[in-house]
């Protein structure tokens, strides 16, 4: 033992010496050569996750893991139950009626009614003021009748308040907006005050109608509730799990909603559908077959194209738009020019190559723009770029955000899409009060490769958004992100003050009902305690 | 100097040495003082931060390793006999971590899910002002290091990069003396081995 000690200590007091770093011409403590970059924000990063991790229990530093974890194996268990309990019962189920099939074939190949058509309205529902079914409307309106007995109301579908859903109804908010294409989402014009309807009903469900707009109901029974879109644009939000279908009647579409969120807009010239959750089987006799699926995400006009002002202002070269919007918009009256709206300048050129959506749409012959040459890709991609700036000069970003939606949906390779999702962004953020969803086009936008001149704008479009929503994890993640993209950033001092209000504004860790995860608390760039700065 | 700046200050001034203040502060912390604790994490985060992103050469997982070993320092403060020793025993917590890390990470590349990429090599964080010629020699290091067991590799590397005395790496690598020497010893022959292999590729035996 001592002689081993005498070895050490001899060892020790000689300087590190290492035959490898002498072969390579180092010498001495090669920490000396280093300098790791030890930054502020990774030592307050660093000290939140300290922070979370002390409220963590001992023993158990990952519960939520572990939680997880048992849930997955249960949810296995039950799976593999409900599956066997499923195939038992298929086994033993008899073969389906001939009656069935007939019936399920009878209503997917019903007639469409016509557009407008004021007879429509089933005999089964009656309008509470006693007004014929057709009659023009005189306002906003939500007409709903209490329920009664008769063949057709076994268990219909009723209002919040026990009524019997039969019509709604929003005025024009501006004198445009009586212009089919051209309403408003109820929910998404908040800010701009234009008057909405909106019928909640009993299980959950929800119709609003954008000004403008009219929605009829056509049938309110056990198994079905049947409304027709008459005019204007409407938002759908059904509760899945139902036990009744619902369908929706367009002008040139007829929807089956399999529990959804979407968007109907009908007028005489086509109809759009768009699904935000869940599927929609759509039936027209456009489609081949008759009939298709729309998936979340995706849209499908039928019919003419939407609104565009005219295909030699979408087609001009967006070079000659330049300049200040006002400016540019009384010297040219065409949609192009009125492109260069409020935000940013346009994209150089529309993508040559046909997207993958849009040449699928075309050959199932259902496009909105039935064009198939590159000119005819940029003038849809334009089209829609013009609806959309229609919209918002209109004062309906609501419409304007589905348009820039559809483009980037459908023209994902479009030189465009960057700025359209940025657009989305600023509309969500800015006109539809919904920072969250702007949010997640801010991301996209960045994602999607937007110009230099506008990541910084974006950056701190994004965590503003993401103030606005509460979602300060992330913020504080946007923050430190921009400060490493931008460390003499232009808007580095907002990003920052954001952060530091979000992390003010949040409970302190010790208080939380449970902890965060804490690799999502780690990245908290600004503690609600954070530590005294050496610095000084 | 508002109230807390004189409270705070003096504790700032000499970040990681001044072993009296360490133990004042410990006994405060242990007594339940959460400025004692923000106080002991600012005086050697940067050491211990600067220890690990040269052993782990990656810098996220160098803040889960510090993150990690101050909460289990902080959680286990009462257990400390010689408070005026925390950095020590703060090092050793963390180079301990580090070494777990390094195991995780040589199986996880072994599954093909290590995914990570080495961000903090020892050429990527040299001074700035190094000549062109060191940075080349610290990357063929980084390239030879790469090639070692992590308990070598975490040995020679307290050692000959660390600077550290024997003692210490065997404190903080959690092994006796002689262990480490063994391990630094084998450590620094593979390496050489590596770099007379890669100097000098005109000698090597053909066929």
């Amino acid at each position: 033992m001592a002689e081993r000690d005498a070895q050490a200590s001899a060892v020790q007091s000689s300087a590190p010496s290492s035959a490898a770093l002498a072969r390579l011409g180092l010498d001495g403590p090669v920490c000396d050569l280093t300098r790791p970059n030890v930054d502020e924000w990774a030592v307050r990063r660093i000290w939140e996750g300290i922070q979370a991790g002390k409220s963590l229990p001992p023993g158990r530093e990952r519960p939520h893991v572990m939680a997880l974890a048992a849930f997955a194996a249960v949810a296995s268990v039950l799976a593999l139950i409900l599956a066997s309990t499923q195939l038992i019962a298929s086994l033993r189920e008899p073969a389906p009626r001939p009656d069935a099939a007939s019936s399920t074939a009878a209503s997917s190949t019903a007639a469409l009614p016509p557009t407008g058509a004021p007879g429509s309205v089933s005999p089964g529902v009656s309008r509470a003021d006693g007004s014929p079914a057709g009659a023009p409307p005189s306002g906003a309106s939500a007409t709903a009748a209490v329920a009664a007995g008769g063949a057709d109301a076994v268990a219909p579908l009723l209002t919040r308040d026990a009524r019997r859903f039969e019509l709604l109804e929003a005025p024009p908010a501006l004198p445009h907006s009586a212009v089919p294409g051209n309403a408003v989402p109820a929910s998404a014009v908040a800010a701009s005050g234009a008057p909405t309807a909106r019928v909640d009903f009993a299980d959950g469900s929800s119709i609003e109608a954008s000004p403008g707009a009219r929605v009829e109901a056509l049938a309110s029974s056990a198994g079905e509730f049947a409304v027709a879109v008459r005019r204007g644009l409407a938002q759908f939000r059904v509760t899945p799990g139902g036990p009744r279908r619902w369908r929706i009647d367009g002008s040139h579409a007829r929807v089956e909603v399999l529990g959804t969120v979407l968007w109907v807009e009908s007028d005489d010239g086509g109809t759009s559908v768009r699904v935000d959750v869940g599927r929609v089987l759509v039936h027209s006799p456009d489609l081949p077959g008759g009939s298709r699926h729309v998936d979340a995400g995706q849209s499908l006009r039928l019919g003419a194209p939407p609104p565009a002002p005219d295909a030699a202002g979408a087609l001009r070269a967006p070079e000659a738009t330049g300049g200040e919007p006002a400016a540019a918009a009384r010297a040219a009256p065409n949609a192009q020019r009125a492109r260069s709206s409020a935000l940013h300048e346009r994209p150089r050129r529309a993508n040559p190559e046909a997207p993958v959506a849009h040449r699928e749409r075309a050959r199932d012959g259902a496009g909105a723009v039935p064009v198939r040459s590159r000119a005819g890709v940029a003038t849809a991609a334009a089209a829609l770029w013009e609806s959309a700036d229609e919209a918002r000069r209109n004062g309906q970003p609501a419409l304007a955000a589905l348009r820039l939606t559809e483009l980037v949906e459908e023209y994902p390779a479009d030189s465009q899409v960057a700025l359209a999702a940025f657009t989305l962004g600023v509309l969500q953020l800015d006109h539809l009060a919904r920072p969250f969803e702007a949010s997640e086009w801010f991301q996209r936008a960045l994602e999607l490769g937007l110009g230099a001149a506008l990541r910084e704008d974006a950056y701190l479009r994004w965590a503003e958004a993401l103030s606005r929503a509460r979602d300060h994890a992330r913020l504080d993640m946007v923050s430190a992100e921009y400060a490493r993209q931008y460390p003499r950033g232009r808007h580095g001092r907002a990003i920052e003050e954001l952060a530091v209000a979000a992390s003010n504004r949040a409970p302190p860790a010790s208080n939380r009902s449970s902890p965060r995860p804490r690799e999502a608390a780690k990245r908290r760039a600004i503690g609600v305690a954070a530590p005294p700065s050496d610095d000084r | 100097m508002n109230a807390r700046e004189a409270a705070v200050l003096p504790f700032l001034r000499h970040p990681g040495g001044d072993a009296p203040l360490d133990r004042e502060l410990v006994e405060r912390a242990i007594g339940g003082e959460p400025l004692a604790r923000q106080l002991l994490y600012r005086r050697h985060v940067r050491a211990v931060t600067e220890r690990v992103t040269r052993l782990l050469a990656r810098i996220g997982e160098a803040e889960d390793v510090i993150q990690d070993a101050f909460v289990e320092a902080f959680a286990s403060l009462p257990a400390l006999e010689d408070r005026a020793r925390f950095g020590a025993w703060l090092m050793r917590i963390a180079v301990h971590q580090a070494h777990r890390r390094f195991r995780r990470r040589r199986l996880l590349a072994r599954l093909g899910l290590d995914r990570g990429s080495d961000d903090a090599r020892l050429e990527a964080i040299a001074d700035p002002a190094l000549d062109p010629e060191r940075r080349l020699q610290l990357r063929r290091l980084d390239a030879e290091l790469a090639h070692l067991p992590a308990s070598l590799r975490l040995a020679w590397m307290l050692r000959y990069v660390e600077g550290c005395e024997l003692t210490d790496v065997a404190a903080q690598s959690g092994c006796s003396l002689a262990t480490v020497k063994r391990r630094i010893q084998r450590a620094d022959a593979r390496l050489q081995a590596r770099l007379g292999d890669s100097s000098a590729p005109s000698r090597r035996p053909r066929g």
